[in-house]
């Protein structure tokens, strides 16, 4: 017994002890979750599903837009799928008119028949039957992806609704016009001067605006039109409607596309660049005439030039108005495009460009998961070459190599907004006549408007390359900046690792600078004709920089660059060294000599190959630089970087350099969470690796695996009443749990009548996390006529851009109404009463008749009884008698 | 033929292939081109790219239009120039033409080679293994499978098998890859036991041996399209030929003259009819280079037929003219081959 009791006691305590350890989440490891990465090339989005359902396939890179191949994957139950919203279309018209130079009459010419194109495309039709829901659809020149979308939300909402479909409308607008103008409407058909009014119409056919311009062509030739479709590719469209001369007439419409890759904060320049011949400087842009009132918005708002945010706002509301009335461009489609994953891996993705932001390598995992590999396809892997300064910007490039590196900061996939990476704090300064219009919203900076900025003397203004030192602030004459930030990186100097064992030091931060300004000084082996336009762009903002304290490092740079949101002002001064020194080294060597080029354009100039650390015949010549660097003990831009290390540090590092070279095959150094590991040409092929040793733990950023986007629902009062006021409780969600209220950005609401009219909008009240309350003033709801209604409510927060909205309807009555409802009310409610009173007197009468009846029935049964008595009683005393006679 | 006429002769003929090649290649640089209209295309599209990526730049976001312009304007032109677009047309398609016939490749205007390379020897070089590792090795096990059941069946004329043959025959006008498809839904997608497409494994194997046996197995379906898809028709083909040459006058004299099957087989019909078999092999390893676009985009398989694929669709002149040139030069070396081979192996023949 006594044993028995003790296997069980252990067999509990072991129990106790594996139990958590089964069920719990595993540690974090530093670097990334999974182990490895591979990425490889298949094109075919149909075979792409087909292998994430199987499992030869963890991700996919590229969005999978065909509606039917889509379907079939949202119905398989192993894979996952998450929206990005970076793709658009709208219809271009060509401005110019009445007539062409060939004669021909042009009806778009005239704004009006332009604004009523609004009304005959029916971009729900376009949504939700060519596009097969992968669409919202679009009417202003902002995508669902920006931040300006979700601040005008509530005017984008009502110019909705003001230009829905209503083709009728439309069609009568176009043909009071079309008469205006002097063309004439016979048998079905619009002619002018004598001839067919012939809409020259180009349709893309590389995608949906096959079917889109198909349809569009389809609604024209019902309202009258003699639609020529000119079915081209980009290449044969380009000439025409971007390089021809619009008033050639060899073109009307065109189905136009655009592509935002990130998500935008600041859409401002739209207008300008849509609608005006502040665009480009091509013949399409230059024909453009907007109104002058909406041309000097549209170029306030391109220039940044309005005094406080308010201003701004107010000239947003114009220009999103005014851009439809003008409708040189009718927007249509914003694309939802579906981006691919196996069920059971997590990984943050863009609203903009999907999986292909710096946050994938960050997040990427096996849900619960540490280690394993994910196979990873893309259209295309390895496509240009990798260098540190001019290299591959091919996004099929970049999100393997910025895997390889680390950052100031990162992209919020969210957002926009930069988030805090290497960067730990920043603390802005910006003059003070700036205060009306530069704003913060995050709490890893501080942001401050002050008089002056005063630039030390001794900061580092720029870099003479012929006499190899600095030049101070105070040797160019350089005394102020319009900004200062301090930026505090932490303590990295002597504690971050690079992938071939270097620790990073200060020569690692310094390199870049003096290589700036020797690839644009014509006396510098360095010179880069390509790079000289980017660099004075880059002077014009950036004034100098002075690094005040080591342990931990804290950098102050002086700059003129101005951005509404301080935090990006803070990421555009900030830096951080993704590459050891002894990396750029190499390449600066081989740059100098003129062995190789960092840039295409250097190196089609001097018929040398164009830098390739991975691969290709640029290794053998790096192998070449590094071997004479390290016999030599080469120090690039001595004179300046030779005071923050030695020689004999300098080739240690290479020897580093050179045991990475001989184990992996390349020069690809970074400090990321993943390394290279290797790159396979042949097969299109490269392998990432969990770097063990980066400074983050893989949690880091857990957070940002989802959006946070929030849920709402509504609960309406039962019956509003006409000039009383009414409340909405509004229910703020994230899975369930009560959205914290200091992350919501705002909840607006926009409340229609039943003709679908605006008749009331403002902006919720927050109560406590998750609960809010729309208060609709007697002021208000006076205004309101009996009927039913409906309430939008629209819900964005600060963590996710993406605005959330619910409908409810309800009922309005008037006071009178309601009184006289009221009043009905009691009135059948006492007539109720009233009914069961006398049902109670019917049914008391009864009971009493049954009572009666009981009373009567028991007198009988007395009377019986009391004979029976009497009777008793008589046998009794007879008895009683003869008893007696006997004795 | 004296040793002087076979000089002149060869002389003459290489003249006149090398004249041929010229326009060929002049002809192709014409096309390539649309007699210059690209330019067009491509100075369009490169404004707008320029445009949009200014335009985006938060480095640029924030410089006044005109600023905004001049940069766009700046770019535009060095990449103009960079290109040789400043150039006319007429100048520029000499230029390749004496690239191309003196052999100097030159660099790709867009593209680079799979290792990043931006000359165009290299963007051809570098794919050509994987190209002739597939589709001349396709070619040879086809030409053989041809060869060999041809021949089976010219002597088993009327067969059952022969019926089959000629019955199935008209299968091969389905092309290689569209069997290809089939096979990738049968074999990967259904019965998961060949892969998709691709070179190798993912992630690559280390181990060399292991490397070689995985582009064995991804060699396995796509070959196995190309067989399966000139099977019937080829050996139909290559039994018609024999066939008809079974049938000669000469062949009918040796037969009348008692020599053995064998022999008559070997000298009187296998010989005379090399000269076209050998022609058709030296084509056939000659386009095999080219590799195939459809098969190579379907198998997902990195050969030259996508290079040229790419190139044409990015209006990369030096690229095209490449691949071209080096398809000229080895067919004129080999119809020039061929006629000296023709006297070798064919009896009627002769030199005089």
């Amino acid at each position: 017994m006594k044993t028995k009791l003790a296997v069980l006691v252990i067999a509990l305590l072991v129990a106790s002890i594996v139990a958590p350890l089964a069920f719990a989440q595993p540690n974090a490891p530093n670097g990334p979750w999974v182990d490895e990465v591979v990425f490889f090339a298949e094109k075919d989005r149909a075979k792409a599903v087909d292998m994430l359902s199987k499992g030869d396939m963890h991700l996919y890179f590229i969005d999978v837009s065909d509606p039917q191949i889509f379907q079939k994957a949202k119905a398989d139950p192993n894979i996952n799928y998450k929206f990005a919203y970076g793709l658009y279309y709208e219809l271009t018209f060509n401005p110019v008119g009445p007539v062409f130079k060939n004669g021909e009459f042009n009806p778009f010419f005239d704004p009006k028949i332009r604004e009523a194109m609004n009304y005959i495309i029916d971009r729900n039709y376009i949504a939700n039957e060519i596009m097969q829901g992968l669409a919202a659809p679009m009417y202003v020149p902002i995508t669902y992806a920006s931040v300006d979308y979700a601040r005008f939300i509530d005017v984008i909402k009502s110019l909705e609704i003001k230009y829905k479909y209503n083709f009728e409308k439309g069609k009568e607008i176009i043909f009071k016009e079309m008469m205006k103008l002097g063309a004439e409407y016979k048998n079905g058909k619009w002619y002018y001067k004598g001839k067919p009014v012939v809409i020259h119409f180009i349709i893309r056919t590389e995608d949906k605006r096959k079917e889109i311009g198909d349809y569009i062509a389809s609604q024209l030739e019902k309202l009258g039109f003699t639609v020529d479709r000119m079915y081209k590719t980009s290449r044969q469209a380009s000439p025409l409607w971007l390089f021809g001369n619009p008033a050639d007439g060899k073109w009307t419409l065109y189905t136009g596309g655009w592509i935002q890759t990130a998500i935008s904060r600041d859409d401002a320049g739209n207008f300008a660049f849509f609608y005006t011949p502040l665009g480009i400087p091509l013949p399409l842009w230059q024909a453009y005439k907007p109104s002058p009132q909406f041309y000097e918005v549209a170029k306030k708002l391109y220039e940044n030039k309005f005094n406080s945010i308010e201003e701004r706002n107010q000239l947003m509301t114009k220009a999103l108005i005014m851009a439809l009335q003008d409708s040189v461009r009718v927007w249509l489609v914003n694309q939802k495009a579906p981006f691919l994953l196996r069920k059971g891996v997590e990984v943050a993705s863009d609203l903009s460009g999907g999986f292909a932001t710096n946050m994938w390598s960050r997040t990427i995992r096996f849900t619960g998961k540490v280690g394993g590999t994910i196979k990873a396809g893309n259209s295309e892997v390895l496509v240009d070459p990798w260098n540190p300064v001019a290299g591959s910007d091919w996004v099929y490039d970049t999100v393997v190599y910025q895997a390889t590196r680390d950052f100031a900061t990162l992209p919020n996939p969210y957002n926009g907004l930069p988030v805090p990476d290497r960067m730990l704090h920043a603390t802005v300064y910006v003059l003070s006549n700036y205060s009306t219009l530069i704003t913060k919203s995050s709490d890893w900076l501080d942001l401050n408007f002050v008089d002056k900025i005063t630039v030390p003397s001794d900061a580092w203004y720029a870099y003479d390359p012929v006499n190899d030192k600095i030049i101070t602030a105070g040797e160019a004459n350089v005394t102020e900046a319009k900004v200062k930030v301090v930026v505090n990186y932490g303590d990295v100097i002597g504690k971050v690792k690079f992938h071939d064992g270097t620790t990073m030091t200060l020569a690692d931060w310094l390199v870049g600078f003096p290589l700036t300004f020797a690839r644009v000084n014509p006396k510098s082996g360095l010179y880069d004709e390509a790079a000289v336009g980017p660099f004075q762009s880059w002077r014009k903002n950036f004034v100098a920089w002075k690094i005040v304290s080591v342990h931990p490092l804290i950098i102050e740079y002086y700059i003129n660059y101005i951005n509404l949101e301080a935090e990006f002002i803070a990421d555009w001064a900030a830096g951080y060294p993704a590459h050891p020194l002894e990396m750029m080294a190499i390449g600066i060597k081989a740059d100098a000599e003129h062995k190789l080029a960092f840039s295409a354009d250097k190196a089609d100039k001097l018929k040398v190959e164009w830098m390739n650390y991975i691969g290709g015949p640029s290794i053998p010549v790096l192998k070449q630089m590094l071997d004479e660097a390290k016999a030599e003990g080469y120090i690039p831009f001595k004179g300046f970087l030779g005071k923050y290390i030695t020689v004999d540090e300098v080739k240690q590092r290479y020897q580093n350099l050179e045991n990475w070279f001989k184990a992996h095959g390349h020069f690809w150094v970074g400090d990321g969470p993943f390394y290279l590991d290797k790159v396979d040409y042949n097969a299109h092929q490269a392998v990432i690796k969990a770097f063990r040793q980066f400074i983050d733990k893989a949690d880091r950023f857990a957070g940002f695996v989802e959006p946070m986007v929030p849920e709402v629902s509504i609960k309406a009062p039962d019956v509003v009443i006409s000039g009383l006021k009414a409340d909405f409780d509004l229910s703020v969600t994230y899975k369930g749990k009560p959205y914290p209220m200091d992350k919501m950005w705002f909840v607006k609401y926009l409340v229609f009548d039943s003709a679908g009219q605006i008749v009331a909008k403002g902006e919720a009240k927050a109560v406590a996390d998750g609960k809010w309350k729309i208060e609709l003033p007697a002021s208000t709801t006076i205004n309101f006529g009996t009927g039913s209604y409906k309430l939008l409510v629209l819900a964005v927060s600060k963590e996710a851009i993406v605005p959330s909205q619910a409908e409810q309807p309800f009922t309005v009555t008037s006071q009178m109404a309601y009184i006289k409802g009221q009043v009905a009310q009691i009135q059948s409610s006492l007539q109720a009463k009233l009914g069961s009173l006398e049902n109670g007197i019917t049914q008391l009468n009864s009971k009493v008749s049954t009572l009666e009846g009981e009373i009567n029935a028991v007198k009988g049964n007395v009377n019986i009884a009391m004979i029976l008595g009497i009777i008793g009683i008589i046998l009794a005393a007879i008895a009683l008698a003869k008893a007696f006679k006997k004795s | 033929m004296s040793f002087k006429g076979f000089v002149r002769y060869t002389a003459r003929r290489g003249i006149v292939l090398f004249l041929v090649v010229v326009v060929a290649i002049y002809i192709t640089i014409i096309v390539a081109n649309m007699g210059g209209k690209i330019d067009e295309f491509v100075k369009g599209d490169l404004y707008l790219q320029i445009a949009q990526q200014v335009k985006r730049d938060p480095q640029y976001k924030n410089l006044p239009g005109s600023e905004q312009e001049k940069i766009i304007k700046a770019k535009y032109e060095q990449e103009i120039k960079r290109l040789g677009l400043d150039k006319p047309f007429f100048q520029r398609s000499l230029i390749y033409l004496k690239d191309a016939i003196t052999l100097n490749l030159g660099r790709a205007l867009y593209m680079t080679s799979d290792s990043g390379s931006k000359l165009v020897r290299n963007i051809i070089l570098e794919r050509l293994p994987a190209t002739v590792l597939l589709f001349t090795t396709a070619m040879v096990i086809n030409f053989f499978i041809h060869l060999f059941l041809g021949l089976y069946l010219s002597r088993n004329y009327g067969s059952l098998f022969d019926k089959i043959v000629i019955a199935l025959a008209p299968t091969s006008t389905i092309p290689g890859w569209f069997y290809g498809i089939f096979l990738i839904l049968i074999f990967a997608s259904w019965l998961h036991v060949l892969p998709y497409g691709g070179l190798v494994d993912v992630p690559p194997p280390t181990d060399p041996v292991a490397y070689a046996l995985s582009v064995l197995k991804h060699m396995i379906l796509p070959l196995a399209s190309w067989i399966i898809s000139g099977f019937f028709l080829g050996i139909y083909g290559t039994r018609t030929f024999f066939l008809i040459f079974s049938t000669e006058d000469y062949v009918e004299a040796a037969r009348a003259k008692g020599l053995p099957g064998r022999l008559i087989e070997r000298r009187y019909i296998l010989r005379p009819s090399l000269p076209p078999i050998i022609t058709n092999f030296a084509l056939g390893l000659i386009g095999s280079w080219s590799g195939a676009i459809i098969t190579e985009t379907v198998f997902n398989w990195p050969g030259l037929g996508l290079v040229t694929w790419t190139a044409i669709q990015n209006f990369d002149t030096p690229v095209i003219v490449g691949v071209t040139v080096i398809y000229a030069y080895l067919l004129a070396v080999t119809v020039f081959l061929l006629d000296i081979v023709y006297g070798l192996v064919d009896p009627r023949i002769k030199l005089q």
